[in-house]
């Protein structure tokens, strides 16, 4: 397993947001965790990312990496010198150095930096400076958007090329696992079922990708593994597929009452 | 009919009870005030805890305790950034000194002239303060001190360099105790009124307040001149205190001074602030004992406490009746009745654009666009990500001005208007970006949107007196009755900022009818939102349009939706409308499909 959470509580002071959570994924697969809205889901990915801290559990994380490293080995990889670290005990800027990733709820690009220079804090901690620019054309070419505006203020984009911008930048930092809230937030339909074959084609590429959606159907259409979050407990899981057959996550998440 | 009379009753009942417990309120203020005074003033005449030194430090306290609560209402209630407050400190202190010392004038009168004075140098810089904001307002201001300071430096009447010796030590323990007691009461009622609820707006985000139609300009000189008079005052009270002041005294380090106690008391605490005052004025005074080190305890301590208490001592809380068990009705959420509605009467709202463009630099976002939403119309406005959708919205708010092109709404141009004033007509707005108030209570968010037909004055609010009561009773009872139609009115006294998403986008509906619209504009009002949810939007939108009988004009990507939502569908791609017409239709338009919906979706 790339990641596996066990037993995981948040509290928000007096709060109790997450009540022993436990799920895992597995090294280039695409896991959806679907819920309401309050059920918990951002603050699954807030805490995996290190931006909260648990009051209580364990995240294991399976790293390739020797830590100081950059982001260069293969995504995925199960090979070469592994180990295990507990999330829990790090900070979030070495998170980003071990190969996670958040592309935030609300985007969060910097609103007075260069669309260039949003992507290029992407890859702050990277010294491959080849691979680097090899990646912005990776960027360019999923949201050819982006290139036509790359020396525009960030701030100055619409809604949906903000999220584009994110999620560029998220890539940027060449990951192991992603984890994506509300990447579908605010898009046009058009890009909606774009950005679910960009999120096909990321993962093509061996990155694992934690998926927070609104959009259940795209979602589960897209993940191979799924968890439904109730009130900061996982209430359902299994295949994405037997979920979306599943009459409760129908009735609840998919609008076919 | 029956209803409604019951309803009268009611809420007669309710006033008169609550004038009750505002009598009390007012009695216990007054008798608290009269019993420190007399303690102070006792205990000292006994000679016993308070010696002269003691009664002394104790004036300074009050003196510092108007400086910081005067500049609270400034910096730490408004949000405007002012390190200018010993220029206002100065002015009062160089006029009441004028006053007394020159003319022979009494006391009370040089005082009031003092603050008037410097009332009118808060205008002027409150004018900077409408362009500026944060760093560049607090550099403006800073600037605003050091020209006062250099003026007096060169004005010989009153002595220039030298300074003005032998002013007479009119400053007792009472004027000043008097004098800060007022500046608090008034100050705090000023506060916990309609006005201190826009001056709030403005802190959390201005933007959200002018669409919610407060009048940023307005109450932003307000805060100023309110804020400065009371500097002018305490400059009043310290120039007949140490009876010789010269401009170096209300230098640049005065006006930290001031900034220290508030930042130490916590940014929009008035209770915080009195105590910072006595901990400012009396550290330094108890650390005499280790002489040269003195100074550097002192920093080292008020760094320690900064360091523990970060939103300083008191944050924004208050102590205050709530705590005595006098809690204000008005204050906290409670169950009401009665049946409210906005200003809903009047011609029938239209809203059109004539060929309307928008340019950001070279780049045209809008170009010619043209609309007319008749009345009672559930229009849908899609297109592509960028196609200009919001900035449709921001031209029609007045948040962006119109490169060309004008916007009418029931018969007047509307163009050149501000956004508030676009409100006070009846547009109201929801954010993509959800704008609420985030730090402030659900109710307040909704509260600072309400307004009456004849709002109460501000004499009204600070004197607690005329149609304050009454009027704060029913934005209270309307509030919360708005509340309960969004499904908020179990959570209205929590912060709005920690509602989960689907309830922060409610809150902001609420928040925007608030204002009484006759045109709702929503933007995104889905985004985020699963399907069920999405489902009891589509109902919930239905029924506040049938129910508030208003026109909506509706940004959404979420076409089923939309589909089901809309009467009419006006779809734009880089910047230019390419079709207007029924959901039917559209979903058939073959622009509309390459451009926006994809094959799949027909």
């Amino acid at each position: 397993m790339l990641l596996e959470v066990e037993n995981l509580h948040v509290h928000y002071g007096a709060i109790h947001a997450l009540k022993g959570v436990s799920f895992s994924i597995d090294f280039g697969e695409i896991v959806t965790l679907i819920g309401a809205n309050g059920a918990g889901k951002s603050t699954v990915l807030r805490t995996i990312s290190g931006l909260i801290r648990p009051t209580d559990g364990s995240m294991t994380y399976q790293t390739a990496l020797t830590g100081s490293s950059t982001g260069t080995s293969g995504a995925g990889s199960t090979g070469g010198a592994e180990r295990q670290v507990n999330l829990c005990s790090l900070p979030a800027h070495r998170l980003v150095d071990l190969g996670i990733s958040q592309v935030p709820e609300g985007r969060r690009i910097f609103p007075n930096l260069t669309v260039m220079d949003n992507l290029e804090l992407g890859a702050y901690c990277r010294r491959d400076k080849a691979e680097v620019a090899r990646d912005f054309q990776m960027v360019f070419d999923l949201f050819p958007r982006l290139k036509e505006r790359r020396a525009q203020a960030a701030g100055t984009l619409s809604g949906g090329e903000q999220q584009m911008l994110a999620m560029g930048r998220g890539l940027m930092s060449r990951p192991d696992l992603l984890l994506l809230d509300e990447p579908s937030m605010g898009l046009a339909p058009l890009l909606v079922r774009e950005i679910f074959e960009v999120i096909a084609r990321i993962n093509q590429s061996g990155t694992a990708i934690l998926l927070v959606e609104q959009n259940a159907s795209m979602a589960l259409a897209v993940a191979s593994r799924a968890y439904v979050l109730e009130t900061g407990s996982i209430a359902l899981q299994g295949s994405a597929a037997e979920l979306a057959k599943d009459p409760r996550v129908q009735a609840a998440y998919l609008g076919s009452a | 009919m029956v209803s409604e009379a019951k309803a009268t009753v009611a809420k007669s009942i309710g006033t008169r009870a609550t004038d009750g417990k505002q009598l009390t309120r007012g009695a216990v203020a007054l008798g608290g005030l009269a019993a420190g005074y007399f303690l102070v003033v006792g205990l000292h005449r006994a000679g016993v805890l308070i010696s002269d030194y003691y009664l002394q430090i104790l004036i300074w306290v009050g003196i510092n305790t108007i400086m910081g609560v005067s500049l609270n209402l400034i910096n730490g209630f408004t949000g405007q950034f002012s390190l200018g407050h010993a220029g206002f400190m100065a002015i009062g202190a160089y006029v009441a000194a004028y006053m007394t010392k020159i003319l022979g004038a009494p006391f009370a009168p040089a005082l009031l002239v003092g603050g008037t004075a410097a009332a009118l140098g808060g205008l002027v810089v409150g004018i900077p303060a409408l362009r500026l904001a944060g760093d560049y307002l607090a550099i403006a201001t800073l600037g605003f001190g050091e020209i006062i300071r250099v003026i007096i430096l060169n004005l010989d009447v009153v002595g220039g360099p030298r300074g003005l010796p032998g002013i007479p030590a009119h400053t007792t323990f009472l004027w000043v105790y008097a004098m800060a007691a007022a500046t608090v009461v008034i100050v705090r009622n000023l506060i916990w009124s309609r006005q201190g609820r826009a001056l709030v707006a403005i802190r959390e985000d201005e933007t959200a307040a002018e669409t919610m139609g407060v009048d940023t300009t307005r109450y932003k000189i307000m805060a100023f001149v309110v804020g400065a008079f009371f500097a002018g005052v305490a400059g009043g009270l310290y120039a007949h205190k140490i009876t010789f002041i010269d401009p170096s005294q209300f230098d640049f380090m005065k006006s930290i001074e001031a900034l220290v106690i508030i930042v130490l008391g916590g940014l929009g605490s008035i209770t915080g602030t009195v105590l910072a005052a006595f901990v400012v004025t009396f550290l330094p005074e108890a650390l005499r004992a280790f002489a040269d080190y003195r100074m550097i305890i002192y920093s080292l301590m008020l760094i320690l406490m900064m360091l523990y208490r970060p939103r300083g001592l008191m944050g924004t809380a208050e102590f205050g009746f709530r705590q005595l068990g006098l809690g204000d009705a008005r204050s906290s959420a409670r169950d009401v009745g009665g049946q409210a509605m906005g200003r809903n009467d009047g011609p029938p709202p239209v809203l059109e654009t004539r060929g309307v463009c928008m340019d950001f630099g070279g780049l045209r976002a809008v170009s010619d666009f043209c609309m007319t939403l008749r009345q009672g119309e559930l229009v849908g406005l899609i297109g592509p990500n960028g196609a200009g959708k919001t900035t449709v919205f921001n031209v029609l708010t007045g948040l962006s001005e119109a490169t060309c092109g004008s916007v009418h709404f029931m018969g007047n141009d509307i163009t050149r208007k501000r956004p508030s004033e676009i409100n006070d007509m009846g547009i109201a707005r929801t954010f993509q970006n959800i704008r609420l108030f985030s730090n402030l209570t659900v109710l307040d968010n909704v509260r600072i949107a309400f307004r009456g037909e004849r709002p109460y004055s501000m004499t009204e609010a600070v004197l607690r007196a005329g149609r304050y009561s009454s009027q704060e009773e029913e934005i209270c009872r309307k509030s919360m009755e708005f509340l309960r139609l969004f499904g908020l009115d179990d959570r209205a006294s929590e912060i709005a900022g920690k509602l989960p998403y689907g309830a922060q986008r409610r809150l902001e509906m609420a928040r925007a009818l608030a204002t009484g619209p006759k045109l709702l504009l929503l933007d995104e009002p889905a985004a985020g939102m699963n399907p069920q949810e999405t489902h009891e939007l589509l109902e919930l939108i239905r029924w506040i349009h049938e129910r508030f009988d208003l026109t909506v004009l509706l940004i959404e990507h979420d076409m089923n939706l939309v589909m089901k939502l809309c009467q009419r569908i006006i779809v734009l791609d880089y910047g230019n409308t390419i079709a207007d017409d029924a959901p039917a239709d559209i979903v058939k338009n073959r622009r509309v499909i390459d451009a926006y919906l994809g094959e799949e979706a027909v």
